[in-house]
């Protein structure tokens, strides 16, 4: 049987084809992966969780490895104070059908066509230390005092607003490591001429994490970002994908073929694409 | 097994070698002498139609291909032999001529009747060649060593890994030229008489031609054209003047050099974006093989 | 290169020889002789030859060339070196190889004193032969000059064949008090021989030039019609 029985053009990549693939993009577009402070980004070997094996080229040419983030906000501080973190993918291994990675019962056994996704997310909150607190003296507040007949307080306080940030200087991140696993399938998108190759999230499990109200709440803000955020940022072209075979040439046109029960196909440990030559006269 | 697995239908194969076909054409001029007249040409081609089979001996097969000729242009060079008035007996004896008027030529110093022949449209050839397809890798020449993919994509010099169709035999059939190719010649021999006899009046034109009779058969006397002058001129080009070996390498060259498909290396698969470098991978251990139904070629992942 | 010289020579006279016109005079007496050519009228060369027994039965004399070689060169024949020896009864052939000019050679025998003109081209007489080729295609009128005597000739107009045109035979032509025949009719290259029997400078004019081959029936000569004087 040949490979382009039902097609003009046939691509695939094994699993282990495409977590080759993934481990160059994380090492040469590491910013995808790691969001931060600025001061994290700025001393991302010593504060990250797990500083990444970034490809040379990416800091001979200056590239950031972090994503630079505002710090999070220290609530009721109205604004004054704010704590430097990191979060990032430190992992990912994709499985792709037959299954051949244990997946969390909650994910059940992973389906026909699709693939799952392992990764280790690393997080770490910038706590400061004791110490740095009397530096840093509470936000004001104007203590209870008599207000005039007209019901105008005699001190009155500076508006928040006008007011930097103060990030609280820590010089570790609290690092904290998850489990993560995803199932999700292949989608080809885009339009016609123009085609990509997309993943899509079906389920997402953070392994072992208490209680359940905040794994779920983790879980949702994961899905969103992978969703939002890490998925989108993947996408390969079509012709990427077959590496340019009869791409761009006069009067040809690479379209994915229908005549296959599933394309993309994930089966046999491939992703595998199928593309029809058009030839227009 | 590979990493990455890439296959192409025996039609999709046509398209790709079709673009590397259209981009071909090729021109040449050569001359030769052949005792009594000298020969030279002027062409320029190109390549149209073709079919490809792929072979399960891991070979690519391709027939037919139409060699269209934008110019073919042959000029020969003939010497007009000598004509010349008088010398005729003035007093005959029936012991030999008496006395005798001295002979004065028309033409000295055998000048060069040069014929013009346009052939274009009238000459038909077909190459077939059987082929291995072979991979290389190119590296820039101007490349430096210290540049990385950045440095080299932003430079136009990226590495490449190349396809090459690589041709084991060529063959260039026969040309088949048209039948009028004779009526072509007389033409051509008479309009290169009046050139140049052109600033003679016509009626010494018309009596220089009487002392040669028939101009084609003149030609042929002293170019030794059989009858078939088709198949004298389809010798004398192919053979004599060595065009069907021009165009086997020609056609040789250009499938040596060009490859019929190539990719950067590393090869991009995220665009730069927002000053982001571009994310590229590297492949390794290309290879390619041929069966009945399609190509199919296998890499790796590099490090 | 072509001779385009042949192609611009229109009619012929034996007294300016031209090119394809040819003298030819028969000399019997041994001894040595001396021509001297004459161009337009005016002498430009001069050659010598012998009469002897070991002598050759023609000698050519090119007098173009021999003008080119000047007064002092011997320029017999196309080889100035050759021999210019001519048995007792032998033609001495005068014939103008290349050039525009118009010739005339008068020969002289015997040395210093006793030098006498035996023969003077501008007028030909009996025994001697000219000797005429017209390519040009059209009707000429021949005649001798001294006696008036006149003939008409008909050039044809060359016709293409297969086979290449090959000279006929010359034709002979007596000019004596009358030519003989009258009326010739040659094909261009083919040769005309005027054997004088009376005194003749034979000269041969064209009148009616052929740029085509003649159409068959078409009067041969054209009629003038003239408005009578008033």
């Amino acid at each position: 049987m040949a490979l382009t029985d039902h097609s003009d053009l046939y691509a695939s990549v094994t699993e282990s084809g495409f977590n080759h693939f993934v481990e160059h993009i994380m090492r040469k577009r590491p910013s995808l992966f790691a969001y931060g402070t600025q001061f994290v980004a700025d001393n991302w070997r010593k504060l990250l969780c797990e500083p990444p094996d970034v490809a040379p080229e990416v800091l001979r040419h200056q590239n950031p490895v972090v994503t630079v983030e505002d710090p999070i906000p220290l609530l009721g501080t109205d604004g004054q104070y704010g704590l430097n973190f990191g979060v990032q993918v430190s992992k990912l291994a994709l499985d792709l059908y037959p299954q051949s990675a244990q997946l969390p019962p909650e994910l059940g056994t992973l389906p026909d066509q699709h693939f799952s996704l392992y990764a280790q997310v690393c997080a770490g909150l910038g706590c400061p230390e004791d110490r740095t607190l009397e530096q840093f003296p509470p936000a004001p507040v104007p203590p209870f005092r008599p207000v005039d007949r007209e019901g105008r307080q005699t001190d009155p306080v500076p508006p928040s607003k006008d007011r930097q940030v103060i990030t609280l200087p820590s010089d570790r991140l609290l690092c904290c490591c998850l489990e993560l696993f995803v199932v999700g399938h292949f989608e080809i998108t885009g339009p016609a001429g123009s085609e990509v190759l997309e993943a899509k999230l079906d389920g997402l499990e953070i392994v072992d994490i208490r209680p359940d109200c905040l794994e779920a709440n983790l879980e949702c803000y994961l899905r969103l970002l992978m969703h939002y955020v890490v998925l989108p940022r993947l996408r390969i072209a079509v012709s990427a994908y077959t590496f340019g075979l009869l791409d761009g040439l006069a009067h040809v046109t690479l379209k994915p073929a229908t005549s296959v029960p599933h394309n993309p196909a994930v089966e046999d440990d491939q992703l595998k694409l199928y593309v029809d030559v058009e030839v227009t006269p | 097994m590979s990493d990455i697995t890439l296959a192409a239908s025996e039609s999709a194969f046509n398209t790709l070698f079709g673009q590397l076909r259209d981009a071909f054409t090729e021109s040449a001029s050569d001359s030769g002498s052949f005792g009594p007249f000298t020969a030279s040409y002027s062409v320029a081609f190109h390549l149209e139609n073709g079919s490809v089979d792929l072979r399960g001996n891991n070979t690519i097969k391709i027939s037919e291909l139409d060699i269209v000729w934008d110019t073919l242009a042959v000029t020969l060079g003939i010497d007009i032999p000598e004509q010349c008035v008088g010398g005729w007996c003035i007093i005959p004896t029936p012991f030999g001529c008496a006395l005798r008027v001295p002979k004065i030529c028309i033409f000295s110093d055998n000048p060069d009747l040069l014929i013009p022949i346009d052939l274009s449209g009238l000459l038909r050839s077909e190459v077939s060649l059987v082929a291995s397809l072979r991979t290389g890798y190119f590296v820039d020449p101007a490349r430096q060593p210290w540049m990385d993919y950045v440095d080299a994509e932003n430079a136009g010099v990226p590495n490449k890994w190349q396809l090459f169709v690589d041709p084991q035999t060529v063959d260039v059939d026969v040309f088949d030229i048209a039948d009028i190719v004779g009526d072509l010649l007389e033409h051509a021999i008479d309009a290169a008489i009046d050139t140049l006899l052109g600033f003679l009046p016509g009626w010494a034109r018309d009596l220089i031609k009487s002392l040669f009779g028939s101009l084609i058969d003149l030609v042929r006397d002293l170019l030794d054209i059989p009858d078939d002058i088709g198949e004298w001129l389809q010798d004398l080009l192919g053979t004599s003047l060595g065009l069907l070996n021009v165009i086997a390498t020609a056609i040789l060259d250009y499938l040596l050099k060009d490859p019929v498909w190539s990719f950067e290396d590393p090869f991009p698969i995220l665009d730069a974006a927002g000053g982001l470098i571009p994310v590229k991978i590297p492949v390794a251990n290309l290879a390619v093989h041929v069966t009945d139904d399609e190509m199919v070629v296998e890499a790796n992942v590099g490090p | 290169m072509i001779n385009t010289e042949i192609f611009m020579q229109i009619g012929l006279d034996s007294g300016a020889l031209t090119l394809l016109g040819a003298v030819a005079h028969p000399v019997h007496e041994p001894g040595p002789y001396r021509g001297v050519v004459l161009r337009d009228g005016e002498e430009v060369a001069d050659f010598g030859f012998v009469v002897a027994e070991e002598g050759r039965t023609q000698l050519d004399v090119d007098v173009a060339k021999v003008a080119g070689a000047g007064r002092t060169g011997c320029g017999c024949c196309t080889d100035p070196s050759a021999d210019p020896h001519l048995r007792p009864g032998g033609v001495l052939l005068v014939h103008v190889g290349s050039g525009r000019g118009a010739y005339a050679v008068v020969v002289s025998a015997g040395e210093g004193d006793a030098r006498r003109v035996v023969f003077d081209s501008r007028q030909l007489e009996k025994g001697d032969l000219f000797t005429a080729t017209v390519l040009r295609p059209g009707r000429y009128t021949v005649t001798n000059t001294v006696n008036r005597a006149r003939a008409e000739l008909e050039v044809r107009y060359p016709e293409r064949r297969r086979e290449p045109l090959r000279a006929a035979e010359p034709v002979q032509v007596r000019a004596g008090d009358r030519f003989d025949p009258e009326r010739l009719a040659v094909q261009p290259t083919q040769g005309q021989v005027y054997a004088v029997e009376t005194s003749a400078r034979v000269v041969i004019e064209l009148v009616e030039p052929y740029d085509a081959a003649p159409v068959e029936g078409a009067p041969r000569f054209r009629l003038v019609a003239r408005r009578p004087a008033e």
